[in-house]
């Protein structure tokens, strides 16, 4: 008996279920199977968060400051 | 990673059986001290919150059971120290099942033990290997076992079967004995400190094409065979990103205590006395940091034809217990257990992709339950 790497990869014929979670948005993911299709759909299983009170308002430019904020006296 | 440590007490050296394959090598009539115990649990405790983690306790042997005074005595005081301490305990225990009765399954089930049977299937499969001293098999004791056992539906379970050169032709007609007597899941254990032929692995493979079918057809019967080394295979197609270490965290979150309060970094590396080479401290002097560091640095796959290999992710290859085994070295595999691995990943896949394209409801209610 010897080792044998494998050096090709097998298309699996069956969708991989996995809940992985992309990195940098905190957003997960599910990949499940359509049946009895089996390519794989990809659904979002749970959204960002909204960041409260820090949002963009509409009309409002960047760097601008958020209405009703004062700067602070010198 | 894995979130709790594996802290297994090795309650005495002496078993019931004399089983042909065993590892621990010859039995004697040596217990651990009670001293000795506590000592081990306070190690795994200072361990255990040192890391933050909970702990698992295995009672391991040997046969536990011979020493069930002394697991009483084990079971109480972690309970009431981990309470003192705030650490989530769990237990677990390997029997060979020839000591258990109506009295102690109550006690286990009453106190969330989960018990690991170790039954190798049929009976020719089982006797071939696991007989008692006077050379009788011990098969209709341990099938009695595993019947009471499933008096007790509170009860967690599992079943071990042991595979090796020796019983491997009986490999498929031992799962469907368990598959008709037994409705847990069942474990694959198989023995990588014997030599496998290449005509005893080719063997082995049409063993392992045979029991493919009974799980197929178990499956298409809607009463699942479950297997823990094939059902990982398909998990592991899932989890294929995972770091190569999922599986093994030799000398960070396993320790084992043998019967004398060496640590070991893992209850399959146990043995007698002070192994240097691979024990790391004792209850008395603690862990050694040094020689600890030294393993987990060492752990992991150093053999060179796996580093491109497409399976790795998929394979055991990273398991220290069974390198060392294998080949004398925790990061060295062997190449029974590459064409192992390669024949079990093919099994799971192919049994897989069948019962996908069937739409089984029971694959499908396992693998891809609903959110």
């Amino acid at each position: 008996m010897q080792i044998r790497p494998v050096t090709r990869r097998k298309h699996l014929l069956y969708p991989l279920a996995a809940v992985v979670v992309l990195s940098g948005c905190g957003q997960k993911q599910r990949v499940v199977g359509k049946y009895p299709a089996t390519t794989p759909e990809i659904q979002v299983e749970s959204a960002p968060k909204p960041l409260e009170g820090r949002q963009l308002l509409p009309g409002r430019a960047k760097g601008q400051p958020l209405p009703g904020k004062r700067r602070a006296s010198p | 990673m894995r979130k709790t440590l594996q802290l297994t007490l090795c309650l005495t050296h002496d078993c019931t059986l004399r089983c042909a394959y065993c590892y621990a090598g010859r039995k004697y009539a040596h217990a651990m001290s009670r001293e000795t115990a506590e000592l081990g649990l306070e190690s795994g405790l200072a361990e255990a919150r040192r890391t933050g983690r909970g702990v698992d306790v295995s009672f391991f042997g040997g046969e536990p059971l011979l020493e069930w005074d002394l697991l009483l005595h084990c079971h109480e005081y972690m309970q009431r120290r981990a309470a003192d301490l705030g650490v989530k305990v769990r237990y677990g225990i390997t029997t060979n099942g020839t000591l258990l009765n109506r009295e102690r399954l109550e006690w286990l089930a009453a106190h969330d033990v989960l018990v690991g049977l170790s039954l190798d299937g049929s009976p020719a499969m089982h006797d071939a290997n696991r007989r008692f001293a006077d050379g009788r098999g011990s098969h209709t004791v341990v099938a009695r076992a595993l019947a009471l056992m499933q008096e007790f539906p509170a009860l967690r379970s599992r079943v071990i079967c042991v595979v090796n050169p020796a019983n491997h032709h009986w490999l498929s007609e031992g799962m469907w004995w368990l598959h008709q007597h037994y409705q847990g899941v069942v474990g694959l254990n198989f023995d990588y400190w014997s030599e496998w032929s290449d005509a005893q692995f080719d063997s082995l493979c049409l063993q392992l094409d045979a029991l493919q079918e009974l799980m197929l057809q178990s499956y298409r019967a809607g009463t699942p065979l479950r297997e823990e080394n094939i059902e990982g295979k398909i998990w592991s197609a899932f989890r294929e990103s995972d770091s190569a270490c999922e599986h093994c965290a030799i000398g960070e979150q396993e320790l084992a205590v043998s019967v004398d309060g060496h640590f070991f970094p893992c209850s399959r590396m146990v043995g007698v006395g002070d192994a240097p080479e691979i024990t790391f401290g004792d209850v008395h002097r603690g862990i050694d940091r040094a020689k600890q560091m030294h393993y987990i640095a060492s752990r992991g796959n150093s053999t060179p034809e796996c580093r491109f290999c497409e399976l790795r992710h998929r394979c055991l290859n990273t398991c220290g217990c069974t390198n060392y085994a294998a080949t004398g070295h925790i990061n060295r595999v062997s190449p029974f257990l590459c064409n192992l691995e390669q024949k079990l990943i093919a099994v799971a896949d192919s049994l897989a992709e069948t019962l996908f394209q069937e739409s089984n409801p029971a694959f499908l209610q396992r693998f891809y339950p609903a959110r």
